[in-house]
């Protein structure tokens, strides 16, 4: 029953199964364990609904060739309303705020606390100490060892683990519904009785740089670094990992004041869903999140000026021997409070949001330069980055910047088919629905709508405020959030062999691996580099 | 104006359903995980499930073909996994990559992946549209139409996939050369993404033939999950699968696997590995085999979760690595057992080998304590029930692949249900036998990664 070698060899990527159409959309992360700051979306489609003939079922086996029937796709059956899942939505004496789902198809339960504090908030000199924070609140508490813990969150059949990402801190516990106030006892001390003890702090430092040293190696790793810095400058989402010397720098000290500070309950919000008995359910709640958990003053969100961008420009990360070049493109764009944001990830669909939007079919379909080809809007807290992205052959990189700059250009200036935005439109919708089917898909969408403040009815009314999005909408808001003049482009590459067809596009600044500037161009004053 | 309309039509219909509604409640232990409500076969062979279950909007249909990479003939590695790119590039009815546009913009998922010992594809789709799926599969089953053009692009595509996935990552080439050396039968031990060169020799002549010999209907099982009619759902698997034709069973490949005497090693050089990392892999039971059940519970006492013994012996305890995982390759044939580990930089191998062979020796010689044995157990509920799991009964494709793959391998549906029962059963005793006989010094295979930045010079690039 168990396919554990997916499980197994995700560490590595999986070599097998191969799978035919990469179903992960960068920044994509429907069902991981942090919020889906970015919010990211998927794909687009085209379809072309007629009435089918209906005929009786056809009983000559060889009457193939007769089956006109055939031609035209199944009629589309008459449609259903929406009806959301039953939501109880309550606040606690101290603020904090809580949500509950029944759902008692498996007896399991699924039980997440999101707080608004990210990595955003870190001082420049203790990058990772939000994230170091969380990551250390499972490894001992005043009465229980990181051991007993791990033990204890094993035997429940459970899951515990803790995030930040830029905006949210996650703690997600999940378990076999008969051991749920197990699972509360643990999650409530980890959250509100951490110890940071010395020694497993320091171990957590030394991995964290060894893993540091280890993503470097990574072209994925290498790009998101270098198009980060240029694009948010001294801006905190510039910042995609910590380096060596800020996480040395952080002390155990450092960790107990921030998680005074920062795990509060009036900036934490609570989604249980899962096999369980109500009233039990708010007993227990109260009881380990209410009596023992104060309140406090929250940090107050930090706002730092962005970038300006002139012209556009190369950033070339040099990775000798790199068989291929990884390519991202974009500029900032939008928050997720933003008023384009539906007609945004509309858009986005249609360019490059799955496997049959443009990027893909042009630069994978129809040329075989590469395996995928994405974009993606990062809409978080503050504006994210619209970017478009491939892996692709090292000899192709120029033709594929080419195709690249066509599309962008293309969504810019020609205004979409109704039908190729309806069937955007319908994935979208499709797939917001879709996600609701497990317990953390649904626990992530009732967080998300807390966390990022969203209007109360944000996920009653999602499909219609996709619904409402029109095709001069989506040339409008592509003309505004993509900016071809001052785009920036990153490639990670073999920088002998790109380097000279690169060269046609724009100016290039060259990085070596460890992200200092190589041998960049005169006017090489790259924001943050 | 049709076209505006049904787009309108589409998205209403997928916005629609009661989530959660009708719950059912947990009796595992009498009734099955997966209730099938309908269980038929076609005269052409198609066998057919369906899991009828109204809790969410959601239906998702799964077939499994019984091909994968070890059905591939020498000089042909990687041509099973090819040949599913070739299964999107249209059929009859339904234009080159068209699936995508279809499943997608009715709301959908879809895609397919190919194993060594079954190749499968699947949709996911708000409920009411599940018919589309049909059409879609049967049309490629019944007509797969394939172009000259189209084969040289996926050829390429496939090429792009390697390099992007496996040649340009740390660690994973080394990962296939472990393999090829831990099986000693070539239709075992070869990669299901293939060589550069056996790719460049197939031919569009080989697309058609393998089409014919594994793509046929009783050479398949196909499972449709969630909120449907299984009356209706039979009524229009019949109409549109019925007159596809079946084929010849075709021959099944030798995978015998001989029994490891003599310990195995290979360095390999990494060119984009920072840290070294090495391997040591045994040969394993099959699935379903006897000792599977207590080798499954081992993996789960040795690497599932921050309480599993080689995390807190290695990571925790000796410090000497930064990851380590123990995973079951568990296959229809010979199988393999894998430990691998990312090391810290300043040990050796050979230091860091002692900590995971003691823990392996311990296996074998200290019982496991009740509690821990329960607790692998309750590590084995989790993947059934979490929402994460590829296998999670929470998702309607989840529940469709397992009855598909249950059927389509051992013939039984409700074989889960038997193994479910088999894991509980696992004794203490039963671990320390199987790690006895399975993690043998002579039968272990040991890989070495060392890291190595490349001389652009030397970089291998086939094309």
């Amino acid at each position: 029953m168990n396919r554990k070698h997916i499980q197994f060899l995700s560490l590595i990527l999986a070599v097998v199964p191969v799978v035919a159409y990469q179903a992960v959309v960068p920044g994509q992360a429907l069902e991981q364990a942090t919020p889906s700051t970015a919010a990211t979306t998927k794909t687009n489609a085209a379809k072309e609904t007629l009435k089918q003939v209906q005929g009786e079922g056809p009983s000559a086996p060889n009457a193939q060739q007769a089956e006109t029937w055939r031609k035209k796709a199944p009629a589309l059956p008459p449609p259903r309303a929406f009806v959301m899942p039953k939501v109880t939505s309550y606040k606690l004496s101290n603020g904090m705020d809580v949500q509950l789902v029944e759902d008692h198809r498996v007896p399991f339960i699924t039980v997440n606390i999101g707080m608004k504090v990210g990595t955003s908030s870190d001082q420049p000199a203790l990058l990772g100490l939000t994230s170091l924070t969380a990551d250390m609140i499972t490894e001992g508490t005043k009465t229980k060892k990181s051991k007993e813990i791990a033990d204890e969150v094993d035997f429940i059949g459970g899951g515990l683990s803790a995030g930040s990402d830029v905006d949210n801190t996650l703690v997600s516990g999940s378990a076999l519904s008969k051991y749920q106030d197990r699972l509360f006892n643990v999650m409530a001390d980890v959250v509100l009785n951490p110890s940071f003890p010395e020694d497993e702090l320091q171990l957590k430092k030394t991995n964290l740089i060894q893993e540091l040293a280890i993503k470097r190696s990574e072209p994925d790793f290498l790009l998101d670094e270098r198009f980060n810095k240029v694009t948010f400058g001294n801006h905190p989402y510039s910042v995609i990992a910590p380096t060596k010397e800020t996480v040395e720098k952080i002390t155990r000290q450092d960790l107990i004041n921030f998680h005074k500070d920062n795990y509060l309950p009036n900036i934490a919000d609570l989604v249980v869903v899962g096999d369980f008995d109500p009233a039990k359910m708010k007993e227990l709640i109260s009881a380990k999140f209410e009596k023992d958990w104060k309140p406090g003053t929250a940090q107050a969100l930090k706002q730092t000026e962005l970038p300006v961008q002139h012209g556009r420009k190369i950033y070339l990360v040099d990775r000798p021997g790199s068989v291929q070049s990884s390519i991202k493109l974009g500029n900032i764009s939008i928050d997720k409070k933003d008023a384009d944001y539906f007609p945004m990830i509309v858009a986005n669909q249609i360019l490059g949001g799955a496997g049959n939007a443009r990027l893909f079919l042009n630069i994978r379909e129809n040329k075989g330069y590469t395996y995928g080809a994405y974009s993606s809007v990062g809409a978080h807290k503050q504006k994210g980055a619209f970017a478009a992205e491939a892996e692709v052959r090292s000899d192709v990189t120029a033709p594929s910047l080419q195709e690249f700059l066509y599309e962008l250009d293309r969504l810019r200036n020609v205004k979409v088919s109704e039908k190729e935005m309806n069937d955007a439109k319908s994935y979208l919708a499709g797939s917001y629905q879709l996600g609701l089917e497990t317990q953390s898909g649904l626990a992530q969408r009732l967080l998300e709508q807390r966390l990022f403040e969203l209007p109360d009815d944000y996920m009653q009314t999602y499909v219609n405020r996709i619904l409402a999005v029109t095709t001069d909408d989506i040339r409008r808001v592509a003309r505004k959030h993509i900016d071809l003049d001052n785009v920036i482009i990153c490639v990670v590459g073999d920088a002998k062999t790109i380097k000279p067809d690169l060269e046609f596009f724009a100016a290039i600044d060259v990085y070596d691996t460890s992200g200092k500037l190589s041998n960049g161009s005169a006017k090489s004053t790259t924001p943050g580099g | 104006m049709k076209k505006s309309k049904f787009g309108l039509l589409v998205l209403s219909a997928l916005t629609a359903g009661l989530l959660f509604c009708s719950p059912y409640t947990n009796a595992a232990e009498t009734k099955p995980l997966i209730p099938v409500t309908k269980d038929f076969k076609l005269p052409n062979g198609l066998r057919v499930l369906i899991s009828e279950d109204h809790s969410a909007p959601v239906a998702a249909l799964a077939i499994v073909y019984d091909v994968g990479a070890r059905n591939e003939r020498k000089g042909k590695s990687g041509f099973a996994h090819l040949f599913e790119h070739m299964m999107f590039e249209g059929s009859e009815n339904v234009g080159k990559t068209e699936h995508f546009k279809y499943v997608e913009s009715a709301g959908g998922s879809l895609n397919a992946s190919t194993h060594p010992d079954f190749t499968n594809y699947f949709e996911k789709l708000p409920s009411n549209q599940i018919e589309l799926a049909m059409w879609l599969e049967s049309d490629r089953m019944r007509s797969l139409k394939v172009t000259q053009e189209n084969f040289e692009n996926q050829l390429q595509t496939v090429k792009e996939e390697k390099r992007s996935r496996i040649d340009n990552q740390p660690y994973v080439p080394a990962s296939i050369q472990m393999e090829e050396l831990m099986y000693d039968n070539w239709a075992n031990q070869h990669p299901t993404i293939g060589n550069f060169d056996d790719l460049d020799h197939s031919t569009i002549h080989d697309v058609r033939q393998f089409f014919k010999t594994y793509y046929a209907p009783n050479n398949a099982v196909m499972a449709i999950v969630g909120d449907v009619d299984s009356a209706q759902m039979e009524k229009l698997v019949r109409k549109y699968f019925a007159t596809i034709p079946s084929q010849p069973i075709p021959a099944t490949p030798d995978l015998t696997e001989p029994v490891q005497t003599k310990a195995k090693s290979l360095k390999v050089d990494d060119p984009h590995a920072e840290a070294p990392a090495f391997w040591v892999s045994w040969k394993a039971p099959a699935r379903r085999e006897p000792d599977y059940y207590a080798l499954g519970v081992i993996e789960k006492l040795l690497s599932a979760g921050d309480s599993s013994r080689l995390y807190q012996r290695m990571v925790k305890g000796d410090q000497n690595a930064l990851k380590v995982e123990a995973g079951y390759d568990e296959r229809r044939g010979p199988s393999g057992f894998e430990a691998f580990v990312v090391m810290k930089p300043d040990t050796t191998p050979e230091k860091v080998r002692e900590s995971l062979w003691s823990e392996i020796e311990k296996l074998k010689t200290e019982p496991v304590t009740d509690t821990e044995l329960e607790k692998a157990k309750n590590q084995i509920m989790r993947q059934l029930f979490s929402s994460g799991s590829y296998v999670s009964l929470q998702r309607s494709l989840g529940r469709a692949e397992l009855l598909a793959e249950y059927t389509s391998f051992f013939g039984d549906p409700y074989a889960f249900d038997k193994d479910i029962q088999k894991y509980n059963q696992v004794t203490a005793a039963d671990v320390q036998r199987v790690a006895k006989k399975i993690f043998t010094k002579e039968g272990a295979t040991t890989v070495d990664v060392i890291p190595k930045h490349a001389d652009p010079k030397k970089t291998a690039f086939n094309n």
